[in-house]
């Protein structure tokens, strides 16, 4: 597809590569310990788990839904996960079947609240806001909101291991699933589709699209993705933690929604919520590194959302004159 | 002298890109009186009303209404000078109650300069009560029926001191004894000085309540009588005018239709209609015509698998189906170009491309990977066919035209090389000069060997490109024509009256 870009529409797709160099200048400047190596990677895995739960947020979000239950799925899947791992007492055969044990149950969670939304009408954000609340209860009741300690090295290696000295496994994890759904939203026609439900569900029913079930086919494929990312920070810690995730819902949207995508559906890409995610991590990391307190890092945060829609905004505008 | 007109409009004339909407109308309404406007569809009833109501601007003439010229073109400048237009779709607040309705943004107002909520729904059951209207000021407009809710439209009209009240289609929605109910509140309104327009398809009304009538054909004024002295006939006369002759039709050419059947309809029935019949053989072209609601769009809702079907049996290629998703009645080659192109045929943020291919992606993957060469080449080639005019097939569709945006959708249908086109209303809202090239195309795809069938509001485009039309009134199927002895005034009237003449 070839074809020139106006100016507009090199800004328009290239503003969060904009705002992240504008980012990288300022903490440059800030500190000099900001652009080194040791510095990205170490940015790269904190950013991974909270990346793969945004994937999820995305593909929901581009569908025209919302999912506010991610941060307690991810939370329900990693204590179903760390208390098989724990029973078989870390070994390989445990350690499978815990993480298949996570994936399932937060493919159920993902069946249900796609199907209360798809084929019961009730609205994204309620159904999601119901699982949130479920699945959180969940993850509490497995220990009476108790910890699961002392989960083995073995186990540690999928969220916490790094590879050639300082490139963490889970990082691997992100840039691979982000490219595939990369890949999914471009050239499937599953992909395709998600934009055409997100942006009229109705005319894409009328041109034959299976709605419903890509719908829940979507909160399917979110729920495992948090699912995954609920292993891997059980992993990281070494600890099934029931509090998990909490808050993951907003960083998921607001990562999404700089990446590009419209709350209203039918817009928004993997790759834009991979450099909203890492925008977001800078902000963390470079107030750590300078040494302010967190609260101006919420500010800050609040800050950047606005920017990046007004950004958008600005451009859209200019497209349509 | 006091004049007697409380309202004169005088040669007005509206321009819509490609469609002169108006062309010099004229009409006067006498204080106090029932006047009803009446024309076909499109006819520019709904226009001259909008520019009544300053919904719309007209592009020339003058409006004189109790005895001064309206110059303000605000909507709310003209509620005040005491006109009101009921729409056809109501404009209520269904979560709140009658009396909010009626008062809203005219609340009385007690000492402390809020709202005096004894007064609201004390006014409003009087006024309620001094047209014998059975409604509880205080129940929510959600708990009301049609025929309570069109009431309550009317007393928010009198509530703001309303001389002149427009019903656009009042009856359209309402049960016989509901239409019984405002047939006496009209006479009650017009006891107490009040003056009506009354828009309507349904002939038999207008001389129940009318005083006088004045006829609208084509944007054009035809004719003010009184009731009295017209018949039905007359009447459909006035609407239809001789127009028969001036078709322009390729007579010369009898177009083949083959003996072939693609789609047969018996005794169908759904949700709105019954006992539908039809029988559409390859590159045949049938018409649905009728009023609105007359349950046109449900046939093809069945046809498409949006409506299960209650009864009768439909057969494609002589096959009995019983589709029960657009997208089985899409693998037996059917495509629907739905009414609302915006709402319901197309994404209107994704590109031309996107809504080109959406039905048919799956044939443009190779090797698990959707193509995009292929795409793009495919559509550019539907582009230039169709001649859809857009800078390129990555443009949002939003930016297109109303005709190229239906080109879109046909060009969508063409890619998944569908043998059966259902068609509503293509060439609503579009300029001339592309429902030209839409009728070219509908001719065009027949000699591809596809079969068609329309449904339209404007008589005169179905009877240029069908080879059979079949008349439809509240869901049943009263009459058919083939094209060899197409008669207008008699499908109008049967359409208006609901029997074949």
């Amino acid at each position: 597809m070839e074809r020139k870009m106006s100016v507009n529409e090199i800004i328009k797709k290239y503003n969060l590569i904009f705002l992240l160099i504008l980012f990288i200048i300022i903490s440059t400047a800030l500190s000099p310990s900001f652009l080194t190596l040791n510095n990205f990677l170490n940015l790269l895995q904190q950013a991974s788990i909270p990346g793969v739960v945004a994937l999820g947020m995305t593909l929901v979000i581009i569908l025209g839904g919302i999912d506010l239950s991610v941060g307690s799925v991810l939370a329900f899947a990693g204590m179903a996960t760390s208390m098989v791992v724990l029973r078989f007492q870390g070994s390989m055969s445990g350690i499978l079947l815990g993480c298949l044990l996570g994936l399932l149950v937060s493919a159920v969670m993902g069946v249900v609240t796609g199907g209360l939304i798809s084929y019961f009408g009730l609205p994204d954000f309620i159904a999601s806001l119901a699982m949130m609340e479920v699945a959180r209860g969940a993850a509490l009741l497995t220990t009476s909101g108790n910890p699961v300690f002392n989960l083995g090295d073995a186990f540690h290696v999928i969220g916490g291991g790094f590879v050639f000295g300082k490139l963490a496994i889970s990082a691997i994890f992100w840039v691979i699933l982000t490219a595939i759904f990369a890949f999914v939203l471009r050239y499937t026609v599953f992909g395709r589709s998600l934009f055409a439900i997100g942006g009229n569900r109705e005319a894409a029913m009328l041109s034959g699209i299976t709605t419903k079930r890509n719908y829940v086919a979507t909160y399917i494929i979110c729920a495992v993705l948090c699912g995954f990312s609920g292993i891997l920070t059980a992993s990281w810690m070494s600890t099934g933690q029931p509090t998990a995730g909490t808050g993951y819902e907003l960083d998921a949207i607001a990562a999404s929604v700089i990446g590009g995508a419209s709350l209203s559906g039918g817009a928004g890409s993997v790759l834009g919520t991979f450099g909203g995610v890492f925008l977001l991590q800078i902000l963390t990391n470079i107030f750590n590194l300078v040494g302010l307190p967190s609260y101006y890092q919420r500010i800050a945060k609040g800050a950047i959302i606005v920017l990046a829609l007004l950004l958008n905004r600005f451009v859209a505008k200019n497209d349509n004159k | 002298m006091q004049n007697d007109n409380i309202l004169e409009m005088r040669k007005i004339d509206k321009n819509f890109p490609g469609v002169k909407a108006l062309n010099q109308v004229d009409l006067t309404v006498k204080r106090g009186e029932v006047h009803c406007l009446i024309g076909a569809n499109g006819a520019g009833k709904s226009t001259l009303m909008k520019i009544l109501s300053a919904a719309h601007t007209e592009d020339g003439g003058e409006i004189f209404f109790d005895g001064k010229v309206l110059k303000s073109h605000r909507t709310d400048e003209r509620r005040k000078d005491g006109i009101a237009v009921i729409y056809q779709e109501l404009s209520l607040f269904n979560e709140l109650t009658v009396g909010e309705n009626v008062y809203m943004n005219n609340y009385p107002k007690n000492t402390f300069k809020g709202v005096d909520w004894k007064r609201l729904f004390l006014n409003t059951q009087e006024l309620a009560d001094s047209l014998n209207i059975k409604i509880n000021a205080k129940s929510k407009v959600s708990e009301l029926n049609i025929g309570q809710r069109q009431l309550t439209e009317i007393m928010k009209a009198l509530a703001s001191n309303a001389k002149l009240i427009v019903m656009d289609e009042p009856s359209s929605t309402l049960s016989q004894s509901e239409f019984e109910i405002l047939v006496k509140v009209i006479q009650d309104l017009k006891e107490k000085g009040i003056t009506i327009i009354y828009i309507s398809h349904h002939l038999e009304e207008l001389f129940r309540v009318g005083d006088r009538i004045t006829v609208l054909r084509d944007g054009k004024f035809v004719v003010c009588k009184s009731t009295g002295e017209m018949t039905e006939d007359e009447l459909v006369e006035y609407m239809t005018g001789i127009t028969i002759s001036q078709i322009q039709r390729d007579e010369t050419e009898i177009h083949k239709v083959s003996d072939k059947k693609v789609l047969e309809l018996k005794a169908v029935s759904n949700y709105k209609v019954s006992d539908i019949n039809l029988t559409l053989h390859q590159g045949e072209v049938i018409g649905l015509y009728g009023l609105v609601g007359a349950g046109r769009t449900e046939v093809l809702q069945s046809i498409f698998g949006l409506a299960p079907i209650a009864g009768g049996e439909i057969k494609v290629h002589g096959q009995t189906v019983n589709f029960r998703s657009p997208q089985e009645a899409i693998n037996s080659k059917i495509g629907l170009s739905p009414e609302n192109r915006k709402a319901q045929g197309l994404v209107l943020m994704l590109p031309v491309w996107e809504n080109m291919s959406m039905v048919s992606l799956a044939k443009f993957k190779t090797g698990g990977k959707v193509n995009y060469k292929q795409i793009d080449a495919e559509c550019k080639s539907y582009q230039n066919k169709l001649k859809v005019k857009t800078p390129s097939v990555y443009t949002k569709t939003q930016n297109l035209s109303g005709g190229n945006q239906q080109k879109v959708i046909l060009s969508k249908w063409l890619m998944q090389d569908c043998d059966i086109l259902l068609l509503d209303e293509p060439t609503q809202g579009i300029d001339v000069m592309a429902k030209e090239e839409i009728y070219n195309l509908i001719h065009d795809m027949t000699k591809m060997g596809k079969s068609i069938i329309v449904v339209s509001s404007e008589l005169t485009e179905l009877l240029r490109i069908c080879d059979n039309i079949y008349v439809m009134y509240d869901g049943r199927q009263i009459m058919s024509a083939n094209k060899v002895n197409f008669n207008q005034e008699q499908i109008l009237h049967a359409s208006v009256v609901g029997r074949d003449a």
